[in-house]
């Protein structure tokens, strides 16, 4: 083929381009057509305002406004061109020199053997040389009528023509490119050129740009996309994370990112930074004499006096505004890289610390609700919500409202939940709140999120778990989760709503949505050892809580007469109410409430996943914790204590001939274990071992190691069923 | 004194490529580079033409191994991967039947048969150049001359320690997979996509048209007047790639793929580790030889990487480059057979031992050799459907050879390489693994394995033959044997981004 002379066909080469630019634009303009673009119902929000309507009639409208967007002014054009390329090839194909007997004939393609023969004779008279004159009308019979007409007739043409496509056998073969002509038209020396042009522009420039692509973002790695020298930097024994960096030195590390590093000062932002320095001054008197503080490089300086203005809800000026933009985007990933730093194994096989571990999501909360960290210092992680930082995180509070509240001896968080919508009300309109302030801070409130814990511990093996947990096992903490919220309650919110990929948090202090998380951390607080930690997206222990919502808010509207019943509320307010303020966390447990798990299948009592991590390698007794806290709400947390007793493992043990082993083969064959374990493992155990393994079997005590059940403050709530 | 003792002098003359410093991983994005970096290479490679050829015109005797061998005519990848491959096999044959004395637990050894396979290779390289100029590929060895001969021996040896060079960087951790393995895909992959989308017109009397099945049916639409007709040769021209081949080709790698899954998993448990680490799976896949995942698949928790392992995965990575290249040999085998009867055909055509290994004919339409008898004419896929047919003894010939050559192989290809129920079992016992709910010993291990082992060898190695089979019949570009390589190689390299990216965490984009 290649021996053949090469040249180009400009009309070909438009069908080539049209091909190719089809193959491109139809599967993108169906792909829009199909919404594949539109990221919306994909995070669900958590709050309801009340304020915003949106009415179902118009699904017209709408799909003409989708429409519209599909085809915005790029498509229009493009398929514009996609016209003009269609357009230019019908136009200048012209003539295609091909040979179709039928249509030379004028006849149809299943036409009989009379027809073609009524035909032949008809052209014949037309075009025959006894007939006409004219030589190209002879040429023409010759070439295409009378091969025509062979070619539907004659058995071996009519062969030849399925076959090769023309009445005569195979034709001359030639070759050309679908390339416009001038490609070819000059003289052979254009040749290497051609092929220096097919090599850089086909092979060596996209691979290029590929290359260069993944050079481009090599700098950012990992799942938080943070630079390499970041994280080079929070591995430093200097600047990097520390065992014992509780959250409120664990900014100090965090602005020593090179993200933040290289961040530009320039002169115009002169004043606006000592303006800063003046209120960061007046936020931490404290600050004035730390010389440490102040002699960093200037963009540390900037982001760390940001940070605090931020958390501590102060005014920035504009010039800065970008800066504070660039510093909460990229902290919450910084954070996020810390936290994965901090849990590195360090203490013992698997273990991280604890200490910074807890703090990184504490600062997580804080930034995203803009608390300042001296509120938040004090309190413990199972007591949160007991902290001043709870009650700042909502909107318009600050320490003025507080004062205010404290005197009407309202000081906690939980306090605040459990009013009725009115007492609330009236209360906050006390504290000098206006009534778009008052209604921001119920939107918050109805939004923050209760979340119902129940863990229990086992030891996966084979098909059966086992209770007992020896030496440097692999455990699996089994959690079960429910989320709710007194937006459940509420009737304008439907459950079946919550069908996107993520919660959004209520968040009016960040410039961006934010996606709520929850990190579920297994700690052992005196080793100051954080053990395992998954991060998870309770969607679905939201639309599990809304379902409990629903159905206790049925209950409750049928048992309404009957007010002995009514258990769980103060004062004498609606129905729904009171659910809301069940769904609060003074409420009574989910897991507690039988009524819910009466019928009702085992995914809906929760959302379930696991945590898995190794048991400490000495035998004793443990008080772990399980740690939930949610990286965008201050004050609920969530501290379950676990116990855990760890036993010594045996010779037996260790060979895979124990108990373990025997528990295994029990469910095998359930029946003939005994007889079966001793006359399989004869050849490798002896009876000493046996009995070995059944003064184990004896000493197994597992009451205690059962399930751990939480809801916060338990007594609180059965206290108010007492009420 | 051993036999490889005798590539051991030699060990400093050939260039290689060091591993990574200290046994550092080399990154994800730096390894996707290089062999990026190595792709761009072979395909520049790939286009540049010899220098000193007179013409290349002519039969193609090598017509049939083209693809698998990631070779093009004419340019400097005349010899492709074939000599890298074909070394590999013989090595590996050698050890696998004990010939060549190799404990592959000592690193100097390994090291040592590297190097008999690279100075095999190369000699391999230098034999089939000094071949291919005597004979007349490049135009008549007397108008080549002397000098231009030279040439080309020397630019196609040094594309050869340029392919070896290639495969070694990528092998030793620098890259992803093998360069062998990447070679091959790409090629087939560029094949498939050449005949769908070939910018080439011909003009066989029909008027112009496009060699690729797509632009060919956009161009029928476009400029017949009969829209149905136009369909129908868009869809069945013959001697053209057409839309059937296309679909066909599609179908044929989606099967491919979902045969892929088909596994037998065996609960292994370790004794070394209680509770849910102890307990992992054995999975024994239907296409047991065309790729081995020996790499134990451990549920690890997602915390707990055991990064200490990482070593020594990758050398069973290594090692199973070669495994995974089966059909490749096989096929590297047959074709070595065409070329061999081709050649003597043309010599002494007249013999009758010769026209019994075949005898060969002249396609009409571009000159290529086709068997019309003997030995290879049986061994050969049917032209097409229709061919089949009419000479069903050709058919049924063809389709035992190609079920039970790639059963024995396979079976056998199991006990050569190290894979046999005996290895398995030994392997695991040296890593202290056991079968759950079994005794604990070398014997009923491999009782149970041998239950499984052979059976998916022999039984996985039909399929790909019966896979190979119907891709022919129906025309599959790029013939059965190469979308099965491609769809395996693909599938690896989809399979280590996958695992890459549970690793890395965000993943290539993320």
């Amino acid at each position: 083929m290649a021996d053949q002379e090469t040249h180009g066909s400009t009309p070909m080469f438009g069908i080539f381009l049209l091909s190719m630019y089809s193959l491109f634009l139809i599967p993108i303009t169906l792909w829009k057509l199909s919404g594949g673009s539109s990221e919306d119902g994909e995070v669900v929000k958590t709050w309801s305002t009340g304020k915003g309507s949106n009415g179902k009639g118009k699904q017209t409208s709408s799909m003409v406004a989708h429409l519209r967007t599909v085809f915005s002014n790029r498509m229009l054009v493009a398929w514009l061109a996609w016209g003009l390329v269609l357009w230019y090839v019908k136009h200048s194909m012209g003539e295609v020199e091909s040979f179709d007997p039928f249509q030379i004939l004028q006849v149809s393609l299943d036409a009989s053997d009379q027809e073609i023969k009524k035909a032949y004779r008809r052209l014949s008279l037309q075009y025959h040389p006894d007939k006409n004159p004219d030589p190209k009308a002879h040429q023409y019979f010759a070439t295409y009528v009378a091969k025509a007409y062979k070619a539907l007739t004659d058995e071996v043409s009519r062969e030849n023509y399925k076959k090769y496509g023309h009445p005569d056998g195979p034709q001359a073969m030639s070759v050309s490119v679908a390339l416009p002509e001038w490609f070819f038209s000059k003289d052979k020396q254009t040749a290497p050129l051609i092929l220096l042009v097919l090599l850089f522009g086909g092979i060596v420039a996209p691979l290029g740009i590929a290359a260069w692509y993944l050079m481009g973002t090599q700098k950012y790695v990992g799942a938080n996309q943070v630079m390499e020298e970041t994280q080079a930097l929070f591995l430093d024994s200097r600047y990097g994370v520390k065992a014992s960096q509780a959250l409120g030195r664990i900014p100090e590390t965090m602005v020593c990112a090179m993200e933040f590093i290289q961040m530009p000062t320039p002169p115009e932002q002169g004043t606006a930074m000592d303006e800063l320095r003046k209120t960061v001054l007046r936020l931490h008197p404290d600050l004035k004499d730390k010389s440490m503080f102040w002699k960093r490089k200037t963009s540390v300086l900037k982001v760390h006096m940001l940070l605090l203005a931020h958390l501590s809800r102060a005014d920035i000026s504009p010039v800065l505004a970008k800066d504070l933009n660039f510093v909460l985007t990229k902290g919450l990933p910084l954070l996020q890289e810390m936290l994965g730093i901090a849990i590195l194994p360090r203490v013992q096989p698997g273990y991280g610390w604890m200490t910074p571990a807890v703090g990184c999501i504490e600062l997580m909360q804080c930034i995203v609700q803009a608390v300042p960290l001296s509120s938040k210092k004090a309190a413990h992680v199972g007591k949160s919500n007991e902290s001043a930082a709870a009650l700042l995180q909502l909107p318009h509070f600050d320490n003025e409202v507080l004062r205010k509240l404290a005197r009407k001896k309202v000081k906690l968080l939980p306090e605040l939940q459990q009013m009725s919508t009115t007492e609330r009300q009236l209360l906050l309109a006390g504290c000098s709140l206006t009534t778009d302030q008052v209604e921001d801070v119920e939107t918050m409130l109805s939004a923050i999120p209760t979340l119902w814990v129940r863990a229990h511990c086992v030891v996966e093996a084979e098909e059966v778990d086992d209770d007992v947990v020896m030496e440097g096992d692999l455990v699996t903490c089994r959690v079960k989760a429910i989320l709710t919220r007194p937006t459940h309650a509420v009737a304008l919110f439907e459950q079946d709503a919550t069908k996107g990929k993520a919660l959004l948090a209520y968040a009016p202090r960040l410039p961006f949505p934010k996606e709520e998380v929850w990190y579920f951390m297994f700690v052992d607080p005196t080793a100051n050892a954080s053990m395992c930690i998954v991060k998870q997206n309770l969607m679905q222990a939201d639309v599990i809580g809304a379902r409990y919502a629903a159905s206790f808010a049925h209950k409750r509207s049928t048992a309404t007469a009957d007010s002995q019943t009514d258990t769980a509320h103060r004062s004498s307010g609606a129905s729904d109410e009171a659910s809301a303020k069940l769904l609060g966390p003074s409420g009574t447990s989910p897991f507690a409430a039988k009524h819910f798990e009466a019928g009702s299948s085992a995914e809906q009592l929760g959302q379930t996943f696991e945590l898995k991590f190794y048991a400490p390698l000495t035998a004793g007794k443990y008080d772990l914790q399980l740690l939930c806290m949610p990286d965008t709400w201050v004050g609920c947390d969530r501290a379950i204590p676990i116990k855990l007793k760890v036993e010594q493992r045996t010779r037996s043990d260790r060979e895979g001939r124990g108990r373990r082993a025997a528990l295994v083969q029990r469910t095998e064959e359930s029946d003939a274990y005994i007889q079966g374990s001793s006359a399989g493992s004869a050849v490798d155990s002896d009876a000493g071992q046996n009995e070995d393994e059944e003064d184990q079997n004896d000493a197994y005590d597992s009451d205690e190691y059962g399930t751990e059940e939480s809801g916060p403050e338990d007594e609180e709530g059965t206290h108010s069923e007492d009420d | 004194m051993r036999a490889l003792q005798v590539f051991a002098p030699l060990q400093k003359f050939l260039p290689e490529v060091e591993e990574p410093s200290g046994g550092k991983r080399v990154q994800f994005r730096d390894r996707l580079l290089y062999t990026l970096v190595c792709l761009a290479i072979f395909l520049v490679c790939s286009q540049l033409p010899l220098y000193g050829v007179k013409t290349t015109s002519g039969a193609d005797p090598l017509y049939w191994a083209r693809v698998i061998m990631a070779s093009s005519r004419g340019t400097v990848m005349e010899l492709g991967i074939g000599p890298t491959v074909t070394a590999g096999l013989i090595i590996q044959l050698l050890v696998g039947s004990k010939l060549l004395d190799v404990d592959t637990n000592v690193k100097s050894d390994r090291d040592l048969m590297k190097t008999a396979e690279h100075v095999l290779g190369l000699l391999i390289t230098i034999g089939q150049a000094i071949v291919y100029v005597m004979t007349g590929m490049y135009g008549e060895p007397s108008e080549v001359g002397a000098v231009n001969g030279v040439l080309i021996v020397l630019q196609l040896f040094i594309a050869g320690v340029l392919v070896l060079l290639l495969d070694e960087m990528l092998n030793n951790g620098w890259g992803l997979g093998s360069a062998i393995s990447l070679f091959i895909a790409t090629n087939i992959c560029e094949s498939i996509v050449w005949k769908a989308f070939s910018p080439y017109t011909l003009n066989v009397g029909r008027g112009p048209e496009f060699e690729g099945a797509v632009i060919a049916l956009v161009h029928f639409l476009l400029s017949r007047t009969d829209k149905t007709k136009a369909l129908k040769d868009a869809f069945y021209r013959q001697g053209l790639p057409n839309i059937m081949q296309l679909l066909a080709t599609v179908s044929i790698f989606l099967m491919v793929v979902y045969f892929q899954g088909f596994r037998v998993e065996l609960a292994i448990r370790s004794k070394r580790a209680r509770g849910a680490y102890g307990a992992q799976t054995y999975p024994i896949k239907l296409f047991y030889t065309s790729n081995m995942p020996i790499i134990l698949q451990a549920r690890q928790p997602g915390h707990m990487k055991c990064l200490c392992n990482l070593n020594t995965a990758r050398k069973t990575e290594q090692e199973l480059a070669c495994t995974r290249l089966l059909p490749s040999w096989l096929s590297a085998l047959v074709s070595n057979l065409y070329f061999i009867s081709q050649l003597l055909f043309k010599r002494y055509g007249g013999n009758i031992l010769v026209q019994l290994l075949g005898r060969w004919s002249a396609d009409e339409y571009n000159g290529q050799m086709n068997p019309v008898g003997g030995l290879v004419y049986y061994i050969s896929p049917p032209q097409s459907l229709a061919a089949a047919a009419a000479n069903p003894v050709h058919t049924l010939f063809y389709v035992a050879f190609m079920l039970g050559i790639c059963a024995i192989f396979s079976i056998t290809w199991i006990e050569v390489s190290g894979q046999s129920a005996n290895d398995v079992a030994k392997q695991l016992r040296d890593q202290q693994f056991f079968l759950a709910g079994h005794r604990d010993t070398v014997s009923s291990l491999k009782k149970e394995l041998n239950r499984y082992i052979p059976t998916a060898a022999a039984f996985g190695g039909m399929c790909i033959g019966a896979l190979t089979i119907v891709a022919d019949f129906l025309g599959a570009i790029g013939s059965g044997t190469g979308i099965l390589l491609a769809v395996t190689i693909i599938y690896q390299y989809w399979e280590m981004y996958n695992k890459e990216k549970s690793q890395m965490g965000g993943g290539l984009f993320g």
